[in-house]
């Protein structure tokens, strides 16, 4: 009988039916009710001789890529990332393990996801500082967050509420710096004095500019 | 006696576009008019102005991406062909314009220009244009910058090190391949910079980067010296700040050099004008449109204005912007040198290289202009970025702060609500390949062939040329496609390693296809012991 080549994963993408018959024709008596798993490891055992699957370091040449269509809606993981944008705004994104989002959401307490942007002294304890919440749906995986202090540290938590106003951390975000500097005052503030070389940079005009694109940044 | 000078930076810089299954796509067509447009007419500049011994020095930064779409023979013979094709289109032009004088002569013009091309690029060049380039920098004339692999937007990946790292070092790996030098300068793409990233840049033997005013001038306490000296962070790392001013008199839609009246109106291209049939033996229109080169009209005073495109005007318009421009920026050099008691002092210009000859079709001869000034004054001259960072110790030190040369000064431009869905999928698989790199440390064949894949879809995924293309509307659905071509292809590695099966085929498909960064190494991912 002329044998066949064939691998995991192409042996995965048929139907339990279609493998016992594959197992049949090859001689491999399966007793019914068998694991769709040992019939494919049963299957898998005739090609360890095979020389014409090429394998290397243990990665065996498939003729099936399984290239995804489309990429992952989640990771299925929880856990929640912030990005600077500019120094008034941070970019979080989240995801949730989906056995724990199930868990959550199916609690009859369950209220509401929210983020709690905390902010932290660059220097001296870790200490929150101050912090606020934003209310976020279950549906929701990013927020653009205005973070109003400068030259702190921001960190945003993901949190759980239930209807008895318990909360649940879920996930904490890293630290982010935020930046501060030239832009903190106002431009039309005098009080600052600069020297003349920065004076002919432009750092006029810059401020200005600032002003007029970046103003919630302005304290 | 106080030397004052210009110092000026090119990024060249552009998506990969290779595809072997596709020839004659729009964003091919871009790349072959960048050839045509900027860099074939800037080694021309260069040659012209070496044999007339007019001085002239610049920094230009290539990104590793392009040089290996300049060195592919692929795109080189796809260039020659469409060139061809050009040629004959034009000679086809010139029949149908017979009656139109003005426009014949410009015609004619372009054809000679296809022509000149055609012979620069085959028989001066031999198809590599990279090699002219890095002629001029062994003889002085050129400092050409190192970059990363891709052109990554750094901050936003400054949590992630070895994906930094992973950039520069196959930046690195690239520059070697393709240019003599040692680089001691370091082109950040988009000059977006965030505190820490000259620590990594330090930590590669790189002296000096570039970033943009407000990353100076907003530092808190600001260098005294302002943008007219470079100045040093606290490891030794120095950076220069650009003149955004003097860049914005030259890029500045509303009343820069570059919309003047008399210049040639580059987005009236007959590529978007002419019926589909008299396009065919260029492109198919179903493809996408796109330009030709052929292009007739001036800015003219109103937008709704049809005015011939004059070359004689347009070359006086040139030496009259070059002359203002060099006067204005040596009045500010001379007050600054007053102000520093006659200490030297020089100021940076920082400009993307698809600006002259594409955005700007007389880019080019203005910036040649510019070395014949001042090759004439003794006020201002040009000199390499190196050269201003010999007396590190009389430099001021200072914090620098997050900037970038967006318009927005910041992240904006990659991240905002067209884009920011990108960035789970790309961090993701960052850490992922950081994992890959860990867990396989000693592997050969089969298996370093996949990791390498793996890691080469992930430096091109990552490069920001995706991002920003998400703002533009024809253009969002390239950039997607080629985003989430690039993670899935990423994410089938990582799960082939998983599951122990990969496809031969589909992998030396993808290698071909995706052919840079040959050398690539993907334990450049790993995590620094």
């Amino acid at each position: 009988m002329e044998k066949i080549t064939f691998n995991r994963a192409y042996l995965e993408t048929l139907s339990t039916t279609d493998l016992v018959s594959l197992a049949d024709k090859n001689g491999i008596d399966i007793p019914e009710g068998l694991n769709r798993q040992f019939v494919i490891g049963e299957l898998l055992e005739l090609n360890e001789d095979d020389p014409v699957s090429h394998t290397d370091g243990g990665l065996v040449d498939t003729e099936f890529t399984n290239s995804p269509e489309a990429l992952p809606e989640t990771y299925n993981e929880t856990q929640i990332t912030i990005l600077l944008r500019d120094p008034g705004w941070v970019f979080v994104y989240w995801d949730f393990h989906s056995s724990l989002f199930s868990t959550i959401t199916a609690n009859h307490h369950f209220e509401c996801f929210f983020l709690r942007v905390n902010s932290f002294p660059i220097m001296g304890p870790a200490s929150v500082l101050d912090f606020f919440d934003i209310n976020v749906t279950p549906q929701d995986r990013k927020w653009y967050v205005h973070f109003p202090e400068h030259n702190m540290i921001c960190r945003v938590d993901l949190y759980a509420r239930n209807i008895q106003d318990q909360e649940q951390l879920l996930a904490r975000s890293a630290g982010l710096v935020m930046p501060c500097s030239g832009i903190c005052d106002a431009p039309y503030e005098t009080r600052r004095k600069y020297p003349p070389l920065v004076e002919l940079s432009g750092i006029a005009e810059l401020r200005m500019e600032h002003f007029r694109n970046h103003r919630q940044s302005f304290t | 006696m106080a030397e004052n000078s210009l110092v000026f930076i090119l990024d060249a810089e552009m998506p990969f576009v290779r595809n072997l299954n596709s020839p004659g796509c729009a964003e091919e067509t871009r790349f072959f008019n960048a050839i045509s447009d900027t860099y074939l007419p800037l080694l021309r500049a260069c040659t012209a102005l070496e044999t007339n011994g007019i001085p002239f020095k610049f920094a230009i930064a290539f990104s590793p991406a392009l040089c290996e779409m300049f060195a592919d023979p692929l795109l080189q013979e796809r260039y020659v062909e469409s060139l061809d094709s050009l040629i004959e289109f034009g000679f086809k032009e010139l029949e149908r314009c017979n009656d139109l004088a003005e426009i014949r002569e410009l015609v004619k013009i372009r054809l000679d220009l296809l022509q000149l091309n055609r012979r620069d690029f085959v028989e001066i060049y031999e198809k590599n244009i990279l090699k002219k380039f890095d002629y001029f920098a062994t003889h002085g004339y050129l400092e050409i910058l190192a970059t990363t692999a891709t052109s990554c937007f750094l901050p936003l990946f400054l949590d992630i090190p070895e994906a930094i790292n992973a950039q520069i070092e196959t930046g690195l790996l690239t520059y070697r391949n393709h240019f003599t030098a040692i680089p001691s300068g370091f082109w950040l793409p988009a000059m977006a910079y965030a505190p820490g990233i000259e620590k990594i840049l330090r930590s590669y033997g790189f002296q000096y980067s570039i970033i943009e005013s407000h990353g100076l001038l907003f530092s808190d306490p600001v260098p005294e010296t302002g943008i007219f000296a470079p100045a040093c962070c606290k490891n030794g790392f120095i950076l220069y700040a650009r003149d955004k001013k003097a860049c914005l008199e030259v890029t500045n839609p509303q009343n820069g050099f570059l919309s003047a009246p008399v210049y040639l109106d580059t987005d009236r291209d007959i590529g978007f004008e002419l019926d589909e049939d008299m396009l065919a033996s260029l492109f198919d229109v179903k493809q996408g449109r796109r330009s030709t080169g052929f292009q007739y009209w001036a800015h003219g005073k109103k937008s709704s204005e049809n005015t011939f495109y004059q070359i004689t005007q347009a070359h006086n318009q040139v030496c009259e912007d070059a002359d203002s421009f060099l006067s204005r920026r040596s009045s500010v050099l001379a007050k600054a040198s007053e102000i520093r008691e006659g200490e030297s002092t020089s100021l940076v210009c920082a400009f993307p290289a698809s600006l002259f000859g594409q955005r700007w079709h007389e880019g080019v001869a203005w910036f040649e202009q510019l070395f014949r000034l001042a090759a004439g004054r003794c006020d201002i001259h040009f000199s390499l970025p190196s050269e201003g960072i010999q007396q590190k110790k009389m430099l001021k030190t200072f914090e620098p702060v997050f900037s970038s040369w967006h318009e927005s000064g910041y992240a904006q431009e990659v991240l905002n609500s067209s884009n920011d869905w990108m960035y789970p999928f790309i961090r993701k698989a960052s850490m992922r390949m950081i994992d890959l790199a860990e867990r396989f440390p000693d592997d050969t064949g089969l298996k370093e062939r996949s990791l390498n894949m793996a890691a080469r879809e992930l430096l091109l995924a990552q490069s920001m040329d995706w991002f920003l293309l998400m703002n533009e509307g024809a253009e969002s659905e390239y950039a997607r496609h080629r985003f989430e071509e690039g993670v899935r292809a990423f994410t089938l590695v990582y799960e082939s390693l998983g599951s122990n099966f990969i496809s031969t085929e589909w992998l030396t498909n993808k290698e071909k296809n995706d052919n840079l960064f040959r050398s690539i190494n993907y334990r450049v991912f790993s995590r620094k012991k």
